[in-house]
């Protein structure tokens, strides 16, 4: 028996609304994915990124997770792309979307190094939209069943909660001394765009960095409670994209700037596609008053806690999280630090032979950039390189890696301890303390030894 | 009371764009790499590839005239001609890893590391007296360029015994006969990288202002700064670190180093820590111009005396290295062990520090966004 606040929170979840705002959504979703997936295929990213690697950087846990063989990841591709498709059209919209997201997740887990918070923000996207009727409205199915119904308003709360998250906690990781005190890594960014068109002289000066730092914090914190004022949301959205186009075109960030300016809409009014042009057709809300399973708000309220907890995590660790990368994925830590790294490893066998292993001999360019900074990758890779040694030269042998990085404008300095046996050290959730201490504050860190 | 207008909004602009626009001594011109780039390429790149023609070209003259009479004399004349090639070609290292050079294989047909001599000793033996420089040129990297010419003019013989080996025909031609169509073969080499470079450096110093390889400048700097990196890397890894055993468990493995024959591994290293540092500096002989060290001067004046301190101790630790190393590596690697870590100190400091500064990233993905 449910309690009446229970009831209560199932009939509210359940309360029907135009589903013109969420099949709009829907549809840029699929469109923009669709675009996504061609864009990663023109580019030959499947084959650089995915095929090219003698070894892809597996993920703790997910060490299971393999290439399929052959060529098989074009297929793959071709999939999540006709999904998408289908998606945007609205025909079999739950086993595209749900094969979209298996799909899309899997290639996602294939790799480390190709790590985006947009990528994770799509898994999310795709995995809420598995449990949302919204193919209800402006689809093929919809048509086909000459009836266009309401969606429950839980979706669009949810969706708001999503895409609310990344704004706010990507606005809270700028609260730091670097993005606001030494205005980094912007300052080293825009430094070297002077020939950007027209205000590329402007781009160039420290103060833009420093403008644009706080500006950016700013955006991010404020601009979800914006959307949510009914008075202030379409300034608000006008600065969004503002906001999204200036990042687009000034760095190399994808179709997320349209993703955002896609999503971002959900804070509408849900029928304001219909206000726009009365021309479309859309379900006006109609009375419908069965609730939500029961099930349905503890899922919810779960999955909305976990949204919360996991970006806070970062706090548990000790040290600057952008320096050990603890808990900095799944977090929307975005644009927040450069860091650039050198490692070399050294294979110590029992017998006194010494082996000098440069992970640029085998792994990619993107591969190795990202390995020389994320610890873990680090850890991963000297597992591989114990493995490789031990069955090849038949002797146990000790791991280590030589490792420095600078991060936002200091000098470089070690990352890793280089005196622990990396080869044997085993992830776990808790701290690593193999990883030597972050950087001052101030920049530059004394002259290189 | 005064109220704004659009025009005055446009007008605040104009001269905001124009005062951001106007550097004074003290500060860098808002479009510093756009310099940077335009300066290495006319000072340091362009150059280094017609001094490497030049003496591509006095190489196979030496190498001709040895050819007409044999003679020790001669055969130094050559040798030094092939040194004074060798460090030509190796100041243009940084060109190795982009550009035409990358783009059309030419470093394996200059360069061919480790020679493989009994493919050159064969091409000898195969060769027939119509043979071209151009067919050498057409054939495979292992029977031509700088090595195969080492091998040929060096060997492991006294230099009486080398030119008696010089002018014997045992079959084919004589290896006097075949050097000097290896050496007409790099004159092509030569000729194929100035051209390359002819049209490529054009797009390379238009970076950013219409360049149809390059749309911004930062790409171009990104090239540069990565093929810094690649040739400190492969210093690091494979022409010191191979010898010393890094890949062979730590016994050093003499057959491994370069220009063996010659002795000449350390002037090789030498010449290319002279490319990254005119690379670095956008400096070479009397060109100077802005180049990369002005970059990281902006940013951190220390770090710039920094890098060029690591490279002054490179270049220390490499002259003090023992001769000849083909003996004394496996005796005496401290020596050698030292130069490895001032090489891979200057490596570090490149590819973590440098980079850094300079905001250049050698990725191939989107980076992440809000």
């Amino acid at each position: 028996m449910d309690s009446p606040l229970l009831t209560a929170w199932r009939r509210r979840l359940a309360e029907p609304i135009d589903g013109a705002s969420l099949a709009f959504f829907r549809i840029g979703f699929g469109v923009l994915m669709l675009v996504s997936v061609v864009r990663f295929w023109a580019k030959g990213w499947i084959e650089t990124v995915y095929l090219e690697p003698v070894w892809l950087v597996p993920y703790p846990g997910f060490e299971w997770v393999t290439r399929p063989p052959g060529q098989g990841l074009y297929f793959v591709f071709g999939i999540i792309g006709l999904a998408a498709l289908l998606v945007a059209v609205g025909l079999f919209y739950r086993v595209a979307i749900t094969v979209f997201f298996v799909a899309f997740t899997y290639v996602e887990l294939l790799e480390q190094s190709t790590y985006l918070n947009h990528y994770y923000l799509v898994s999310l996207l795709a995995l809420l939209m598995m449990g949302m009727p919204l193919a209800r409205t402006w689809s093929i199915e919809a048509w086909r069943s000459k009836r266009a119904q309401p969606m429950p308003i839980w979706c669009v709360w949810m969706l708001r909660f999503q895409v609310g998250c990344v704004y706010v906690f990507a606005g809270v990781a700028k609260l730091n001394y670097d993005w606001l005190v030494r205005a980094e890594p912007l300052r080293g960014w825009l430094a070297v765009r002077g020939d950007f068109p027209i205000i590329g002289p402007l781009l160039a000066l420290e103060s833009t960095a420093y403008a644009m730092s706080w500006a950016g914090a700013a955006f991010d914190l404020c601009v979800v409670p914006l959307l949510l004022t009914r008075r202030a949301r379409p300034y608000a959205y006008v600065a969004a994209l503002v906001f999204h186009l200036a990042t687009g075109l000034l760095f190399p960030i994808g179709v997320f700037p349209w993703v955002m300016a896609v999503a971002a809409l959900v804070f509408f009014d849900p029928s304001w596609p219909r206000r726009l042009s009365h021309r479309l057709t859309a379900t006006r809300p109609v009375p419908h008053r069965r609730p939500v399973g029961r099930a349905a708000p503890w899922v919810l309220a779960g999955y909305v806690a976990v949204q919360i907890l996991l970006p806070l995590r970062h706090w548990a660790y000790p040290g600057d999280s952008a320096w050990t990368a603890e808990g900095s994925r799944l977090a929307w830590r975005v644009m927040l630090i450069e860091k650039t790294g050198f490692v070399q490893f050294r294979v110590e066998a029992v017998d006194g032979r010494i082996w000098t292993v440069d992970p640029s001999a085998e792994l990619t360019l993107l591969q190795v950039r990202m390995l020389a900074v994320e610890p873990e990758m680090m850890r991963q890779y000297a597992h591989r390189l114990r493995t490789r040694y031990e069955r090849s030269r038949g002797v146990r042998v000790h791991v280590f890696a030589d490792s420095y990085a600078a991060m936002n404008g200091r000098r470089s300095r070690r990352l890793l301890d280089p005196s622990v046996d990396l080869g044997r050290v085993r992830w776990r959730i808790g701290a690593a303390d193999w990883i030597a201490p972050p950087p001052p504050l101030v920049a530059g860190a004394g002259p290189l030894p | 009371m005064y109220r704004l207008t659009r025009r005055d909004g446009l007008r605040a602009l104009a001269a905001a764009l124009v005062t951001a626009g106007c550097s004074t001594d003290s500060e860098p011109p808002f479009d510093a790499p756009r310099i940077v780039v335009r300066d290495t390429a006319s000072n340091v790149l362009l150059p280094s590839i017609e001094a490497f023609g030049t003496a591509a070209s006095e190489l196979k003259s030496r190498l001709a005239q040895l050819y007409a009479a044999p003679s020790a004399e001669l055969l130094v004349v050559a040798r030094d001609a092939w040194r004074r090639c060798r460090a030509a070609w190796r100041q243009t290292s940084v060109m190795h890893s982009f550009g035409p050079i990358y783009d059309g294989r030419l470093e394996a047909k200059i360069d061919f590391w480790p020679v493989r001599v009994t493919s050159v000793d064969t091409a000898i033996a195969d060769a027939t007296a119509d043979l071209t420089g151009a067919d050498v040129y057409a054939q495979g990297a292992t029977v031509q360029g700088l090595p195969a010419l080492e091998y040929v003019l060096f060997g492991d013989r006294s230099d009486s015994e080398q030119v008696d080996y010089l002018k014997t025909v045992v079959t084919g031609v004589s290896p006097c006969a075949y050097a000097v169509r290896v050496g007409e073969a790099l004159v092509l080499a030569a000729r194929d990288c100035a051209d390359g470079w002819s049209t490529f450096g054009v797009e390379f110093q238009r970076a950013g202002k219409g360049s149809k390889v390059y749309a911004r400048s930062l790409d171009a700097l990104n090239a540069l700064l990565n093929g810094i990196i690649a040739v400190t890397q492969r210093m690091t890894d494979l022409k010191l670190g191979k010898p010393l055993g890094s890949t062979s468990g730590g016994t050093p493995a003499p057959d491994l180093l370069e220009s063996r024959f010659a002795d000449n591994m350390a002037a090789d290293l030498l010449s290319d820590v002279a490319s990254v540092r005119s690379a670095y500096l956008g400096r070479r002989d009397e060109r100077a111009g802005r180049g990369i060290a002005d970059l990281v001067k902006d940013r951190d004046a220390a770090l710039d005396r920094d890098v060029q301190r690591l490279l002054d101790t490179a270049d220390a630790k490499l002259e003090a290295l023992p001769r000849p190393a083909t003996e004394v590596i496996g005796s005496q690697p401290g020596s050698f062990e030292v130069a490895l870590g001032a090489l891979t100190d200057v490596r570090r400091v490149f590819t973590a520090d440098v980079v850094g500064v300079l905001g250049g990233t050698v990725s191939i993905s989107d980076n992440d966004g809000d």
